[in-house]
């Protein structure tokens, strides 16, 4: 039954590869489910990032210089708890004070807050006059009377906080908080809104909660939730689609297990490469699902197909051929699809495109071989049989609604196909002169529906006050106080006023203000005193004076510790991209008129930094990225086609409707008002992706019918009524599938759904119409051999309309490219202006607090990875020693950190060995191995005890952990008096269960300021009785790093003392993966 | 056929043997090498009759030398025993749990009335393309269950003191080749080849832990004399084999595997004989082959560590109370543990298992029962910065309501000394499988030295 085509380009080694799932079921289906099984364990691995900061490459200078002003002033992205009071009274009634005050105590006494950054009207300090001359006090403390009337007068006379902490109608005030870490911010945000749930409002009080901080911490979430009601209704919508299409349940059920092996192990492998699950992944399994079904819908079309036409063959023989037949037009549609998802991957800049491309790209690799070899496997062993209407239909050479429908329109178009072409290059032509309205724009929070709480909450607050997004100004010179000088502080001064002239900027901060309002305090609060002194001498004074008043540490977001760099905020009511880009660009321009080198005579710079600002430099480029991808697709595409047709005409014609397509949706995008954003972005390269399968089947079948001696009308007849059908049903799943995004709560996802659908009906309805109509007028010799066309003439205008569109998008792209390459360049420039050296200054150490000193002590560079022999000596109390001999070995995996000993010696504990995975994620708890010599098994224990002691130590499992480091998340810190030198910290648990655990009840560290070792630490047990003392000495600096040769351990109550002795500690040398398994425990070094 | 005409027949084989250990050690005089050694003595005190019943001196050495790319490890072990009830050869002993054709090197190399000379392990370690291969006479561990045998049954055991002694010392090495192929995401393939079919080595009849139970040990027919016809082990060239998938994922340690192997007891089958003028029972030990398929998984949550194990075995066998099937009933034998290590405050660990073993072919004539389960409860509590351990140990078979409790006070005096002192006790039905030792419970002492 072999088919004539098959000769001329299947040779029988290859057919008889094809047809392996029809000939070694089995084989195949138990290799599938393998491969299945194996790729599918790897999900457990896949991990989320949803952060903005994602799109960026981890070098990217915009995204270090964020990070490197996070960790000089301490600043992150904040969540913002708004207090709205619709009474006339506003927030300064009592009841509503007394809530900001329990508000801001219960948010603090969350374990995720960094405490000693919340900025609220219940914790920030007034700063007024006094007989001594400055007093600065808790706003709070105004409020003895009992009204808040003198908690109003004194925010309004501190312009800084009037319209940034309290709106400037009273009605709103705002607690900011930030965390410790990022990754905490889902758990955070939750803890937040749970606890604001508790709290018994008033009815005229409203409590919302907001920023950049919470958009972080709630996203994840809602995109989790949301792809979980999608992705079963999408799977849903195309199984009742195959129901319907071949009346029978197991294509339906065969159909999705092609589906369930395409995106399952398409996302296994993508955690097994250690790629995370970005948002735009989220597009991914329904794009996966619209490409599995349509290569399952054309086999068994043509398997029902062969049953019904011809009943004599067997069921074995039905599968045969339409493998045989079909392996063709999947493979070609297949290698096209993927060819254009690679096209996306190579022209993509921002990694969560790049994988996007790249693991599509596999998942049709997997939907191809689950199409063409599982599934045949599987109908070979189930032997589904055809419904007897198809027999019928068949056999009285009828069609069914769908076919006639097919061949009533198609007919049409073949019948006219010059005003098909007509039209369609109108609605080309029209798509591209429209596309250049197309506006690139992103937003997170639009992310989210209007009708989310975070959306409104955004909106209200942006309402009230100065603004819920932050963009951060650096400003850096030479010396150390030379912020101090007068005319750095009036240039910051302009610049401030400068940005609060800019749309959307609603206020700013900075230590300007502060010595503004310093300044007027000293001279009895006239208002017009309220300016820059002019002295930098009077300058350091204030300062001084406000250091005596109060805790200097409270302008550590404004100011560094030595005076030489100072940050100003400015807070924008949008994060809109359109509405933030003038801001950015304004700002850099008179950033270069006015700074840089410009303002004194010691060179001071200026630099952009903040959420808002690394936001623009990943969405500036998006239209660039964009076009980039269509083109690059295209030509992927098309040199695909023309490759596997061997004719550039092939090449063309295949392209031709998903050109039509792709302009159509630009063309519906500018009429319906939705921007080029993420989400929008990535339709092209699905629309490309799906769209070229319509065309190749019609190709391929009119090839196929060529050869098999069809002809005139008939040869069209025969198009629409079988492959026309069959891609109906394939349209109308993927349409189904896609459609269901619509009804995504995620708004860039409805945006998504709403143009897939349109450019995949597009491309449906091109292929059925234009490229039956092209192909009339054309004759290409690809399909009808080497006859001359004489018709060809209609073509022009549509190469006329192609070559426009590339040569704009040439254009654009080159423009593009120079804007980035100018972009990064820029960016690099003012990075290194901002190579902040790290020297501290004794005078200057007295201002940091606390938690800036544990900030400085965590902040050490330990290595990479670092290779040490330690021994461990023993001593108990009556002075008998054991001594051990261990090899150790550290290594950071992204953030989590793994550590292993491995016992030496004696021989009584030889081939002990211990492993630990040390997680970043606050709330994930460690994993621990220990192996026994005598049991010979690897053991997992439990990490919880993290008070228990290491290996008959004196250090417990904590102190190994924490590796010199203090634990900010478990400690209340302050700071006590320095003693000879030393900075000394006392550590309080923050709770008792963490007091319990540790199995200490205080801690006090002692600190070398000149490499920020912890050289002491003092703890007490819980009865606050002295417990231990650990001392650390011979601290030596290897490769660069300081590093510590010697700890001793003293138990003050068991008289046992624990010396760990370090020697060959090498940083460079590496450290091999393998060290960090289970196998290496066993097997030892 | 006694050990000692086994060695006497295999006296040319020590030749390569030799050449082997010369070799060795003049790789070892030039590269890196390390030699350490352990001299341990225990002696145990029984009750009933009140009698030394062990006395227990072993050397065991450990020689360790390494090259640029691979690694060798030998373990000479010596062992005598001066009470006379556990080791000493008996007329009847009879040694067919080792390969007759490589009796030197899978079991001793040399044995005196009291003393046992052996290789406790001799491994070359080497690593090919990340793949880490470890050759030659080793122990392999598999599963998470302790003392309860479902998946750790790639190495014999020497059941001569029964289960007393500790698992490194009771599992009788093998030769093999052992791969462990690493994957990605902390997953990892171990692919075991064992020539070696060395089975477990079994307790005299007449020494103290001789097994007795009728649920293990077939029981005399009234009337009927007893032929012991020669055990049947493996012919040819069989090989056992394993492999194993084992990964670390989302906080759980789980292994799937598949072990091809030999049950390391022989199959007592008893064929009635009426042939002849006498009624007679043909007694005839098989070594039988059989598969296991594993599965194993362990985590920690917060101070719990919940441990995972079940094996299905597909030909297990039984003895029965008839000598219908030749006395001996064949079935697939499903067994689990579960367990939960309870670290507590204090340095004190709790550890519990729980398992249970069904016969999933059942026969009424089968003397074990369908369902057996036993029950273990470990206590453990380390003091003095773990130089002094205290520790407790109970078992209880639910099928016989029999037991063992056991318990341990270990001090280690510094490095090189330790000491310790325990008692077992085994109480029970003296047909169950640990009541049949109730007159063997005994209290010990012992130091051990490393040098």
């Amino acid at each position: 039954m072999n088919t004539c085509r098959e000769k001329h380009w299947l040779l029988p080694a290859v057919r008889s590869g094809i047809q392996a799932g029809v000939n070694y079921p089995k084989t195949i289906l138990f290799a599938g489910i393998l491969l299945m099984a194996l790729l599918i364990t790897g999900l457990g691995q896949l991990h989320k990032d949803t952060r903005a900061d994602a799109f960026l490459e981890a070098g990217n200078p915009a995204l270090v210089y964020k990070n490197k002003v996070r960790d000089i002033f301490g600043l992150s992205d904040p969540l913002i708890v708004a207090i709205y009071d619709r009474s006339a009274e506003g927030i300064y009634r009592k009841q509503t004070l007394d809530l900001i005050g329990q508000l801001t105590d219960q948010l603090n006494a969350l374990p995720m807050i960094n405490t000693a950054r919340t900025i609220s009207l219940a914790s920030e300090k007034n700063i007024r006059a006094s007989t001594d001359g400055m007093d600065v006090a808790p706003f709070y403390d105004l409020r003895s009377g009992g009204d808040g009337a003198a908690l109003r007068q004194a925010i309004e006379d501190f312009p800084l906080y009037h319209g940034m902490l309290v709106s400037d109608d009273g009605a709103m005030s705002m607690i900011v908080l930030e965390l410790y870490n990022d990754s905490q911010a889902e758990s955070a945000y939750s803890a937040i809104n749970r606890l604001l749930k508790e709290i018994n409002v008033p009815a005229d009080i409203e409590l919302h909660v907001a920023g950049e901080g919470a958009v972080l911490g709630y996203l994840g979430h809602y995109i989790d939730h949301d792809a979980s009601r999608l992705n079963p209704l999408a799977g849903f919508i195309i199984t009742m689609m195959l129901i319907v299409a071949f009346r029978r349940l197991l294509p339906a059920l065969l159909g999705n297990l092609v589906i369930a092996a395409t995106v399952l192990m398409t996302l296994g492998f993508m955690a097994y490469c250690g790629v995370p699950f970005f948002v735009i992944t989220n597009a991914m399994p329904v794009i996966l699902i619209g490409m599995a079904v349509a290569d399952s819908i054309h086999i068994f079309s043509h398997y029902y197909e062969m049953q019904a036409r011809h009943p004599d063959w067997s069921l074995r023989a039905c599968i045969r051929e339409a493998v045989t037949v079909m392996a063709r037009p999947v493979t070609l549609t297949s290698l096209t699809t993927i060819a254009g998802f690679l096209g996306l991957y190579a022209s993509s800049y921002m990694p969560p495109f790049e994988y996007f491309g790249l693991f599509t790209a596999f998942g049709v690799l997997v939907a191809w071989f689950y199409s063409l070899f599982v599934l045949p496997a599987c109908i070979t062993l189930l032997k589904p049989r055809v419904s007897q209407r198809w027999i019928r239909l068949e056999q009285n050479s009828q069609q069914d609604t769908f076919a006639r429908l097919m061949t009533y329109v198609g007919g049409i178009c073949v019948r006219h196909p010059r005003a098909t072409l007509s039209l369609f290059a109108l609605l080309s032509i029209s798509g591209a002169l429209l596309a250049t309205q197309i506006q690139v724009n992103e937003n997170r929070l639009n992310t989210f529906h209007p009708s989310e709480a975070i959306y409104q909450a955004d909106k209200v607050i942006n309402q009230h006050l100065e603004g819920t997004n932050t963009l951060d100004i650096v400003i850096t010179s030479s010396r150390n106080e030379g912020i101090f000088s007068p005319q750095v502080l009036n240039a910051m001064e302009a610049l401030q006023a400068y940005a609060e002239t800019l749309p959307h900027v609603n206020g700013s901060s900075s230590v300007v203000d502060y010595l503004k309002q310093m300044n007027k305090s000293l001279n009895e609060g006239q208002s017009d005193a309220y300016r820059l002194p002019q002295d930098a001498d009077l300058i350091a004074q204030y300062f001084l004076l406000y250091s005596a008043s109060s805790d200097p540490a409270d302008f550590s977001e404004e100011i560094d510790y030595d005076y030489r760099l100072a940050n100003i905020r400015l807070n924008l009511d949008s994060a809109d991209f359109i509405a933030t880009k003038p801001v950015i660009e304004a700002l850099q321009q008179y950033i270069d008129q006015h700074f840089n080198n410009a303002v004194t005579d010691d060179p001071v710079t200026a630099s952009l930094s903040g959420r808002v600002n690394v936001n623009y430099h990943w969405i500036k480029d998006l239209g660039v990225s964009h076009f980039y991808s269509v083109v690059i697709s295209l030509l992927c595409v098309f040199l695909v086609s023309a490759l596997l047709f061997r004719s550039w005409t092939a090449g063309l014609l295949a392209t031709l409707p998903v050109i039509g397509s792709i302009l159509t949706v630009y063309a519906a995008m500018a009429l319906l008002g939705i921007n080029l954003g993420i989400g929008t972005s990535m339709f092209a390269s699905v629309a490309i992706g799906l769209g070229i399968d319509f065309a190749i089947h019609t190709l391929e079948r009119l090839k196929t019918l060529v050869a098999n001696g069809l002809k005139g009308s008939g040869l069209f007849t025969e198009l629409f009524r079988s492959t026309g059908r069959a891609l109906l049903f394939n349209y109308l799943a993927i349409a189904f599938g896609f459609g269901v995004l619509i009804s995504s709560q995620v708004v860039p996802l409805t945006h998504f759904g709403t143009i897939v659908v349109l450019s995949v009906s597009m491309s449906f309805i091109a292929a059925m119409t234009l490229l039956p109509a092209l192909i009339v007028l054309w004759q290409p010799p690809f399909i009808f051999g080497d006859k001359k066309t004489t018709e060809d003439h209609a073509i022009p205008a549509e190469q006329h309309t192609a070559g426009r569109t590339v040569l704009t998008l040439l254009v654009t792209t080159g423009l593009g490219t120079a804007a980035l390459y100018g972009a990064l360049l820029y960016a690099a420039v003012h990075s290194q202006t901002l190579r902040a050296e790290e020297a501290v200054h004794t005078e200057t150490l007295a201002t940091l607090s606390a938690d800036n000193i544990a900030q400085r002590v965590n902040a050490l560079d330990d290595g990479q990875h670092v290779s040490s022999q330690l021994s461990m000596l023993l001593t108990d109390s009556h002075g008998k020693e054991r001594r051990r001999e261990t090899l150790s070995y550290r290594k950071y995996f992204g953030v989590d950190k793994k550590t292993v000993f491995f016992y030496q010696s004696p021989a009584n504990v030889k081939d002990t060995a211990f492993l630990t995975f040390d997680y970043a994620a606050g709330n994930k708890e460690d994993d621990q191995w220990l192996y026994l010599p005598a049991l010979r098994k690897v053991r997992r224990i439990s990490a919880s005890d993290r008070g228990d002691y290491f290996m008959g130590t004196d250090f417990t499992y904590e102190d190994i952990k924490q590796n010199g480091r203090i634990s900010i998340a478990d400690y209340q810190l302050q700071r006590l008096p320095d003693d000879d030198g030393k900075l000394v910290l006392k550590a309080i648990p923050k709770t008792a269960a963490i007091a319990q655990e540790l199995g200490y009840g205080e801690v006090t560290f002692y600190i070398d300021p000149k490499n920020w070792i912890v050289i002491k630490s003092e703890y007490l047990d819980s009865k606050q009785v002295p417990l231990k003392t650990i001392y650390v000495m011979d601290i030596r600096m290897i490769d660069g790093i300081w590093t510590r040769h010697q700890l001793l351990a003293e138990n003050h109550i068991s008289g046992h003392r624990s010396l760990f002795i370090f020697s060959a500690v090498d940083y460079q040398q590496d450290v091999a993966d393998h060290l960090f398994t289970q196998n290496t425990l066993r097997r030892g070094l | 056929m006694k050990i000692r005409q086994q060695l006497r027949q295999q006296h040319r084989q020590q030749h390569w043997l030799s050449a082997g250990a010369v070799t060795l050690i003049l790789l070892s005089s030039a590269v890196h090498s390390d030699f350490s050694s352990e001299l341990r003595s225990e002696l145990a005190w029984s009750d009933a009759p009140a009698a030394l019943s062990k006395a227990e001196l072993q050397l065991h050495n450990e020689w360790q030398y390494r090259t640029a790319d691979a690694s060798f490890n030998v373990q000479p072990r010596l062992r005598a025993d001066f009470a006379d009830t556990l080791y000493a050869e008996q007329p009847i002993s009879r040694a067919d749990n080792y390969p007759a054709g490589s009796l030197h090197s899978s079991g001793p190399l040399a044995q005196w009335d009291n003393v046992r000379f052996d290789i406790a392990e001799a491994y070359a370690d080497h690593t090919v393309y990340g793949v880490s291969l470890r050759s030659g006479k080793q122990q392999v561990v598999w599963g998470q269950a302790d003392g309860l045998r479902v998946l750790d049954i790639i190495n014999p055991q020497d059941l001569r003191e029964f289960n007393l002694p500790d698992a490194e010392d009771s599992r009788i090495a093998t030769w093999m080749f052992n791969a462990h192929i690493p994957l990605p995401n902390e997953q990892s393939l171990q692919w075991l080849i064992i020539p070696d079919l060395t089975f477990s080595e079994l307790a005299e009849p007449g020494t103290a832990f001789a097994i007795t139970s009728p649920e293990l040990a077939p029981q005399p027919v009234d009337g009927a004399a007893v032929n012991r016809l020669p055990s049947r082990r493996p012919e040819g060239r069989d090989w056992e084999h394993g492999l194993r998938w084992s990964a670390f994922l989302t906080g759980w340690d789980i292994s799937a595997s598949y072990f091809n192997f030999y049950h390391d007891t022989p199959v007592i089958y008893r064929t009635l004989n009426t042939g002849g003028s006498n009624v007679q029972v043909d007694v005839e030990a098989v070594y039988r082959r059989s598969h296991l398929l594993g599965l194993s998984a362990s985590t920690a949550i917060s101070s719990v560590v919940l441990r995972l194990e079940a094996g299905h075995t597909s030909r297990a066998f039984f003895l029965r109370d008839d000598l219908q099937s030749n006395g001996i009933s064949e079935s697939p034998e499903l067994a689990t543990v579960t367990a939960l290590d309870y670290q507590a405050p204090a340095d004190v660990l709790v550890s519990y298992q729980f398992y249970q073993s069904r016969i999933l072919a059942y026969q009424p004539h089968i003397i074990r029962r369908e369902i057996s389960t036993r029950h273990t409860l470990l206590l453990k509590k380390n003091l003095l910065n773990d130089t002094l351990e205290l520790s407790l140990f109970a078992l209880f078979n639910r099928d016989y309501n029999d037991g063992q409790l056991r318990s341990k006070v270990s001090y280690q005096l510094n490095d090189r000394w330790s000491l310790w002192s325990g008692a077992d006790y085994f109480f029970g039905d003296h047909a169950g499988p640990f009541g049949q030792f109730s007159s063997s419970s005994r209290f010990l002492i012992g130091w051990q030295n490393t040098f």
